[in-house]
């Protein structure tokens, strides 16, 4: 459910970071293994430039970047499980290899766009609700009134969400978690960990994702109609999400573990950078000058 | 999968573009350069990098230079090693540096030879309140085939040159998330574990690379 939507922005990031993928043969530029015969590619970063001291202030743009007394803990991620997560990891893998992936690719060669469109469509809308309560506790009215007109629209317009005829309107898709929730009221992450099947987490977003699961209104519905096979029907309802996300992203993972040397420590990386730019999106007390903003706005729409 | 561009028409467009804006972006002063540097930098990389006038090895040569000036390498390989920095001997620092400039040649290439019809647009430019020598440049990079990426550009100037320190998409930074995965080898591997990680991987996706049929 909201792990999906987490996930599919990260594996947008993921994508952008390793930007590798082109496996032309113009690609392949014979990268010199060995330092002696790098002499024809041109000569190479020196170590002395490196070995300058940063002790003086002007110098250490990294420490000004990552404060020490910032809130990026830059030296480790808290991950007191490793033991365990590597495990879990390690299962998801598999079961990524020999099951969800080789549903992703037939499911992205066999369907058209726009029945994949359709797919996504309908399972975000089945989770509006609940974005639309997060959104309202962590006072984000518009984003929360833009969720529910999406609902409406989409449910009715768009033939039960088939559709995301509010998205041609202007009114774009947003998403927030219990996760996040947490987060807003300053909840930190806690021990990394690794759910199994629903992949990189943490205590809070752990949590978060259990409540929100609580917050789903489809299962009472469902009991409400008296309908027999709730359980199938919500099932069905993850596993086409599920699968439906990883199809969309089957480039982007392939490229990111191949670029890899410590696949697991790069998600964990990812995945608490990532949580955590999405709880801060909305301060305000960046240390750039917000001058630059104004042109911005009338180019990028 | 999508081919590198290679229609001569568009590669006579991206010269005289690149002819045009490199002099502009010099003439004038002020918070903008920083996004002038940026745009620069990917009509060079795409010229460079599609210039069937010289020899692959030539190619590969001269993005290399371009990188050297546009990124801060040495700095960069610093803060990505961090603490195992000040404890690396100065010969691990050296290999470190090397087979580090490689993986990020590696990774950066393939940016701009692989979509013909990517368009990279400067979105907005913001300097550092306190340290005004450094300057976060955001950008869009579009393609008909996929969703808009925001990519963010940490650079920094430092006598009249700029250079790029760090890269960030959707919130994640490309200095910091090496820095954990590598500090996570070292633990596991020592430096020269990580090293010979690093050399290996150089090693394969060149393999891939060329093996590869068109």
């Amino acid at each position: 459910m909201n792990s999906t939507h987490r996930l599919i922005v990260v594996a947008i990031a993921l994508v952008l970071l390793t930007a590798c993928a082109g496996r032309s043969s113009q690609d392949g530029l014979n990268f010199p293994q060995e330092r002696a015969t790098s002499a024809p590619f041109g000569p190479r970063i020196q170590l002395a430039q490196a070995q300058s001291d940063d002790s003086t202030d002007e110098d250490d743009d990294f420490g000004d970047l990552f404060p020490s007394d910032g809130e990026y803990d830059i030296e480790e991620d808290f991950d007191p499980f490793e033991t365990l997560n590597r495990f879990m990891f390690a299962f998801n893998e598999t079961l990524d290899v020999f099951i969800l992936r080789p549903a992703a690719e037939i499911y992205r060669f066999w369907l058209p766009q726009v029945v994949q469109d359709s797919v996504r469509n309908f399972t975000r809308n089945l989770n509006a609700p609940v974005i639309f309560l997060n959104e309202l506790w962590q006072g984000k009215d518009e984003e929360a009134s833009e969720t529910i007109a999406r609902f409406f629209i989409n449910s009715t317009i768009g033939l039960g969400g088939l559709i995301d005829a509010a998205d041609h309107w202007g009114m774009e898709y947003h998403h927030e978690d219990f996760g996040q929730t947490l987060g807003f009221y300053g909840a930190e992450p806690g021990p990394y960990i690794v759910l199994p099947l629903f992949g990189p987490s943490s205590v809070r977003d752990g949590i978060g994702l259990g409540v929100d699961s609580l917050l789903d209104p489809w299962p009472h519905v469902l009991d409400a109609f008296d309908v027999n096979e709730d359980e199938e029907i919500l099932l069905g309802r993850r596993i086409a999400g599920g699968v439906d996300l990883r199809a969309r992203n089957i480039d982007t993972l392939d490229d990111l573990k191949r670029d890899s040397i410590d696949f697991y420590a790069r998600i964990r990386s990812l995945y608490l950078q990532h949580r955590k730019g999405l709880i801060e999106d909305e301060k305000s007390d960046s240390p750039y000058d917000k001058s630059g903003d104004e042109p911005a706005s009338e180019t990028e729409q | 999968m999508p081919q590198p561009c290679r229609r001569p028409e568009w590669f006579v467009l991206i010269v005289l573009a690149g002819l045009l804006a490199v002099p502009a972006s010099v003439a004038q002063a002020g918070p903008e350069d920083a996004g002038a540097f940026l745009d620069a930098l990917n009509k060079t990389a795409i010229e460079t990098l599609n210039d069937t006038a010289i020899s692959e090895d030539q190619r590969l040569q001269e993005f290399r230079k371009l990188a050297q000036k546009s990124f801060d390498v040495p700095r960069i390989s610093k803060f990505v090693l961090g603490i195992n920095w000040r404890r690396a001997t100065p010969a691990q620092r050296e290999e470190f540096l090397d087979v580090f400039e490689d993986v990020n040649l590696q990774r950066f290439m393939p940016l701009f030879t692989k979509y013909a019809d990517q368009v990279f647009t400067v979105t907005k430019v913001r300097q550092h309140k306190e340290k005004p020598r450094l300057y976060f440049v955001t950008s869009t990079i579009s393609r008909e085939e996929a969703p808009t990426a925001t990519v963010e550009w940490r650079v920094a100037k430092r006598d009249d040159e700029y250079r790029i320190l760090d890269v960030i998409a959707e919130g994640v930074s490309m200095a910091l998330t090496l820095r954990k995965e590598y500090g996570s080898v070292v633990k596991n591997l020592g430096i020269d574990g990580l090293i010979a990680q690093l050399r290996e991987k150089v090693k394969s996706e060149d393999r891939a690379a060329n093996s590869t049929p068109q």
